[in-house]
């Protein structure tokens, strides 16, 4: 019995040393490309000066934090963020999810693959690339107004319309990549019994009522882990993205905290400014996956990390 | 009776909708790709004046000619290639090696729950562009492929996926080999990672595709233009006027002699296809393999 | 034991963090304090106590500088020759579809360099390079943030210098540029008065070689198709009215089935300001000027108060024209939001006939237009007020700025002045069949009125009072001042006909557009674009009364400059109704509008 407990002791042991050299390439990736330029944060606190570094600037406290809440910049980017990003994160769940449920009912199977195969497309492209397309698409001599000329509508310039252009921003982020996002539903439906649907025939259960009752609650755990996964980008809305769309008349509803950071940091040069908006960022990033982690954890019973 | 014929006068509306639905989505996403190859095709007078939308205009192949004979385009297509096959080899191995320990619980290996949530950390906390710049630069990494590879540090999320995906293998399988006396590292390369061919299939393609697209480390990391990967490459020769800069008269000249947008697009729509092709690759993993998965749950 | 072991990797990982960043903070750090206190350059300077750094206090004026060595030779002092070789260390924009560079040259081993090398052993090494404007600024500005500045680089505006400055990276060139500017040099920058010091000096110390460009590059105008002026027989617009009607004129005839008048491209401006007051392409600059409004300008009333230029009723008039000419679809509908170049679409396809811009922005700026059409007359007018006066707007003297890192030694320092003079003396030499771009560190020093002094000169020629050989090196008329007039008179017959009569305005059908296509583009903006301020005495020339950002003003500058960008293109859209144009300038005053002006009052004073 002694024997046993030892051997087994040893075996934890040895175990132990093998998970620590597994994960230590990892981590010490991690420590020197993430961790060590954090100490980069400081500069959020400081009226950072190059020449003196980040050892010699002024310490000016929460200057750059308390600045953020008067600028109504920083105030409306914050908004938008906000706006855009929860939309994205819901929509990227729930269109994909949708999507994979009728290409589901396709029988016709090349046709079937063929959807399937094109609508990945877009997730390949850059938004550099993606963002021109777009832009002429949906321009004065775009696929868009020809079809409104050929209807009598008069033009639409939806690329000068803040009103609309959260929509377009939400719209076509959905659209580049409901193809990739789709595929993981359409795996976990394959998952799903075929004599769960027969069953439900043979009770009489209509089209709908199976969906709803078998197909859906079949789907549930990829949806939990998908939806807490994506929380971490609860305040991504998409800097790429963004950057290369936006321009002066949609600043209003387009501009966002990343692309703010950049006009300000790189663009302005103000370092310290910029860097405190992006602290901003992280810290509430950070208290959304953490509740969004317990939870997942008291209702779903699902421990993501 | 009543029932099935409604049923099937539904369906059938049902039916054409769905696939209308399905083409037009279709249609949708494979407009891009082919509106840059027609703009590719068509004359230059004709692609720089915006007159493509559907099919090119005067269709001639020059552009195709000239990308032959441009060195560096090229030059900046094998970084690309080189970047993804090392980066990707490098940072699956990492990645997977991560995972395995960090998809037991808390309870089968103490260190894993500060493991964790230093990842966590790292996935939501950042310097900033500038002290990371800083610090690649003082590693000596400036104008390296190893910059390329390395800077990007690890992609926290793929970590995730990976973890989630080993920790609902079913148990029964690591216990066997445990108890025929397979050690982690046997237990890790012949058990779990031949059955978690899906998942390993998504992440390579993430992570191939994150590094090929990826530009911005190529603007500041590289400073020869010879070192440049190829979006880096593309994105410097599309000519954008960037925010509050004036050209002279002299650059707008240059840039006008130079503006070539059916070029352009030869160049994009060329930079697309090795990714296309990745995809078919790794596209039968997909449906086999996440099947293990959904049939535990 | 299991914590142990992970406090102590924490530990370790914070102390080898912090020491990796005292690698890059402290170690710059040591030099700049010395740097602080005494400037090598303070130590020349001595007890007679100009401030250091003050180069108007030790100017040698260029009539007392002794003649300069003739191009391609070298003398003692503006054009020396080193006796070893010293390194210049840069980072460089490119042209990366560049076709002009023979197979095996670089950016630093090309024509340019190697006589630099020969010549004068200085030795170009370039440290980093970008190939697009945004892209460069990108590395500029990291490497200002890292204070990691090559030896020089050339700064994209003046922000970026300020930035430089204040951190205290820069290199007081007061001294090396007094000694060795050559006489050429000096005298393109005494044509500027005192501007070009204050405009390379940062808080009273001269900091760069700022470039100097003409002063026409400011002077906005308006370009029109006189070809479907005279189709339609509509006389030459003077005012915005007539302007507007021209517009729609064109429209119903169906010349122009989209729009009449091109704007800008997204992150474009449609007016110049007093940071970027020249240059600015298919902007509306002429047509505020007709309304008397100087957007963007830091002005004085008649009582001498200081006030904006963008929020007076003169502007708000003006928006309320363009607002007018975009409901009625003149203007194109997609202003501010297209990319890439395509807001100038229609000028290049022949379907728009009228934008606005600088002398350059016919030949240089809309060359495809004439590749297209070689029949498309394109004329350029200046645009009158109600009351008929033509006030222009003058442009800051440059900006760009050669900037040097303090750490350079007084050799490369040295150096860097000597390329600038070769540069200026010897450009008109140089084979330029390889793009003159690829020239190191080029940042160019025109004299502020080259351009009238060719078209004046040009003229002259072509009316048969001079000949192209008078204007060549060593001829009568030769000027160094002027320094592409040689070569300018030399290919003039390759391009305009022998048939025309210089009593007319020139026409594009009396130019040969594509034998010399290079050439047709410089004479037609010079002949036809810079036509009105050549020829036309204006009313009023409006200053800025400041050029350049002050310390305490970028905060509230980056807030107030967006608002303005993003607001008055609504304006002109519609987007935003014009009732609320006094809204806008209260928020605009309130946002750090009014701050702004109190700094730039206190720092005028």
């Amino acid at each position: 019995m002694a024997n046993k407990n030892s051997s087994v002791k040893g075996r934890t042991r040895s175990t132990g040393i093998a998970y620590w050299i597994m994960v230590l390439p990892g981590y010490i990736w991690l420590f020197m490309f993430s961790i060590v330029p954090m100490v980069g944060i400081v500069m959020a606190f400081q009226d950072y000066n190059p020449s003196k570094g980040w050892f010699g600037s002024k310490w000016v406290g929460m200057k750059w934090f308390e600045y953020l809440l008067v600028i109504p910049d920083a105030k409306r980017a914050l908004v938008n963020t906000l706006i855009i990003a929860v939309s994205k994160v819901v929509l990227n769940i729930v269109i994909p999810l949708v999507f994979a449920l009728l290409l589901n009912e396709v029988k016709n199977m090349k046709f079937k693959k063929a959807v399937q195969t094109i609508v990945y497309l877009p997730h390949f492209i850059s938004w550099v690339i993606l963002a021109n397309i777009i832009t002429n698409m949906l321009g004065a001599n775009g696929i868009l107004n020809l079809i409104m000329k050929t209807v009598g509508h008069e033009p639409v310039l939806l690329m000068t319309m803040p009103q609309y252009f959260r929509q377009l921003l939400i719209g076509t982020d959905v659209w580049k990549e409901f193809g990739y996002n789709a595929v993981i539903y359409l795996a976990a439906l394959t998952g799903i019994s075929p004599n769960l649907y027969e069953a439900a025939a043979i009770d009489g259960a209509s089209k709908w009522q199976s969906v709803w009752h078998i197909t859906i609650p079949g789907l549930i755990p990829t949806i939990v882990l998908l939806t807490t996964l994506a929380m971490g980008n609860v305040l991504n809305a998409g800097f790429d993205q963004v950057f290369n769309m936006y321009n002066q008349l949609v600043m209003s509803t387009g501009d966002i905290l990343d692309t703010y950071v950049y006009r300000v940091g790189i663009t302005n040069m103000q370092f310290s400014l910029a860097t405190a908006a992006g602290l901003f960022k992280s810290v509430v990033s950070f208290v959304l996956v953490v509740t969004s982690y317990v939870l997942a954890n008291k209702f779903a019973d699902y421990n993501i990390f | 009776m009543n029932m099935i014929e409604s049923n099937s006068l539904g369906t059938k509306i049902f039916k054409i909708f769905n696939y209308c639905l399905l083409a037009f989505l279709a249609f949708s996403c494979f407009y891009p790709l082919w509106y840059t190859f027609c703009v590719s095709l068509s004359d230059k007078l004709a692609a720089e004046g915006g007159l493509v939308t559907f099919y090119p205009i005067r269709p001639n192949v020059n552009t195709y000619k000239l990308i032959m004979g441009d060195a560096a385009f090229w030059n900046s297509f094998r970084i690309s290639v080189m970047r993804v096959i090392f980066g990707t080899v490098w940072s699956m191995l990492a990645m997977i090696m991560m995972a395995y320990p960090l998809s037991k619980t808390n309870r089968e290996w103490k260190p894993r729950g500060i493991l964790m949530w230093i990842l966590v950390f790292c996935m939501l906390f950042n310097g900033g562009t500038i002290p990371w710049f800083i610090t690649v630069r003082n590693y000596g990494l400036i104008d390296t492929m190893a910059a390329l590879i390395f800077a990007g540090s690890v992609p926290v999320f793929n970590v995730l996926l990976l973890m989630n995906f080993f920790r609902n293998l079913p148990s029964d399988l690591e216990e066997a080999a445990a108890i025929d006396g397979a050690g982690p590292w046997r237990i890790l390369w012949q058990i779990i990672v031949p059955c978690s061919k899906p998942i390993i299939a998504t992440v390579i393609l993430f992570v191939s595709v994150g590094y090929w697209n990826e530009y911005f480390q190529g603007l500041v990391l590289m400073n020869k233009e010879s070192n440049y990967p190829l979006q880096t490459y593309i994105r410097q020769i599309s000519v954008a006027i960037p925010v509050g800069v004036t050209l002279t008269a002299e650059q707008y000249q240059q840039l006008a002699q130079n503006s070539n947008k059916a070029l352009e697009a030869a160049k994009v729509f060329i930079s697309m296809i090795p990714m296309l092709v990745i995809y078919p690759f790794l596209q039968k993993y997909f449906v086999t393999g996440i099947t293990i998965g959904a049939v535990k749950e | 034991m299991k914590k142990k072991i992970i406090a102590m990797i924490l530990a370790s990982a914070m102390a080898l963090s912090l020491a990796a960043c005292a690698g890059t903070g402290s170690a710059p750090a040591a030099p700049a304090a010395g740097g602080d206190a005494a400037p090598a350059a303070e130590a020349e300077g001595g007890d007679a106590a100009p401030a250091a750094g003050d180069i108007q206090a030790i100017w040698k004026a260029a009539a007392d500088e002794a003649d300069d060595a003739v191009p391609g030779e070298n003398d003692d002092r503006a054009f020396k020759k080193f006796d070893h070789v010293v390194e210049v260390h840069y980072g460089y924009q490119i042209d990366p579809v560049d076709t002009t560079l023979p197979e095996g040259d670089t950016v630093d081993n090309n024509q340019y360099t190697r006589y630099l090398l020969e010549n004068f052993n200085i030795k170009m090494v370039c440290d980093w390079t970008a190939g697009n404007n945004s892209d460069f600024a990108q590395k500029v500005s990291l490497a200002i943030a890292s204070n990691s500045l090559p030896d020089a680089v050339i700064a994209p505006n003046r922000n970026y210098l300020v930035q430089a400055a204040r951190a205290d990276e820069l290199a007081d060139l007061s001294t090396v540029f007094n000694d060795y500017a050559s006489k050429q040099v000096k005298q393109i920058v005494e044509t500027t008065g005192t501007r070009a010091f204050e405009n390379g000096s940062v808080d009273g110390t001269f900091v760069a070689l700022p470039n100097i460009t003409v002063d026409t590059d400011g002077v906005y105008i308006y370009f029109i198709r006189q070809d479907w002026l005279d189709q339609l027989g509509i006389e030459v617009p003077k005012t915005a009215a007539e302007l507007g009607a021209a517009a729609k004129a064109f429209k119903e005839a169906g010349l122009s089935p989209d729009y009449a008048i091109a704007g800008i491209d997204a992150g474009g401006r449609t007016y110049s300001n007093f940071l970027n007051s020249s240059n600015n392409g298919y902007g509306f600059d002429a047509l505020y000027q007709a309304f008397n409004a100087t957007p963007g300008y830091f002005l004085r009333d008649e009582n001498g108060e200081l006030y904006w230029g963008t929020t007076t009723d003169e502007m708000k008039a003006a928006l309320e024209c363009l607002h007018q000419w975009y409901a009625d679809g003149l203007i194109n509908p997609e202003i501010g939001v297209t990319t890439n170049g395509d807001n100038a679409n229609g000028v290049k396809n022949g379907t728009c006939g009228i934008f606005m811009g600088p002398w350059w922005s016919l030949g240089y700026g809309n060359g495809d237009s004439f590749r297209n059409d070689p029949n498309a007359d394109w004329q350029a007018y200046p645009l009158y007020t109600e009351d008929g006066e033509w006030n222009i707007h003058m442009k800051d003297i440059g900006t760009t700025y050669t900037m040097v890192n303090k750490n350079a030694s007084d050799e490369v320092k040295e150096a860097i002045v000597i390329i600038n003079n070769v540069l200026v003396r010897d450009e008109s030499i140089f084979d330029t069949s390889v793009a003159i771009a690829w020239y190191p560190l080029r940042n160019t020093m025109a004299a502020a009125d080259e351009c009238e002094y060719e078209y004046e000169n040009l003229m002259s020629i072509l009316a048969g009072e001079a000949t192209a050989d008078e204007y060549q090196i060593g001829g009568d008329k030769f000027n160094g001042l002027y320094k592409n007039t040689a070569n300018d008179a030399a290919t003039l017959r390759d391009v305009i006909s022998e048939d025309y009569d210089p009593a007319n305005i020139l026409h594009v059908t009396d130019c040969d557009v594509m034998t010399n296509n290079g050439q047709f583009n410089r004479f037609y903006a010079i002949f036809v674009g810079d036509r009105p301020y050549a020829t036309i005495e204006p009313n009023k020339k409006i200053y800025s009364e400041l050029y350049y950002t002050i310390d305490g003003m970028e905060t509230y500058w980056t807030t107030i400059s967006d608002l303005e960008d993003a607001e008055i293109l609504k304006f002109i859209t519609g987007a935003r109704s014009l009732d609320e144009w006094d809204q806008f300038c209260k928020d605009w005053h309130v946002q750090g509008g009014d701050q702004v002006l109190e700094l730039v009052n206190e720092f005028l004073k």
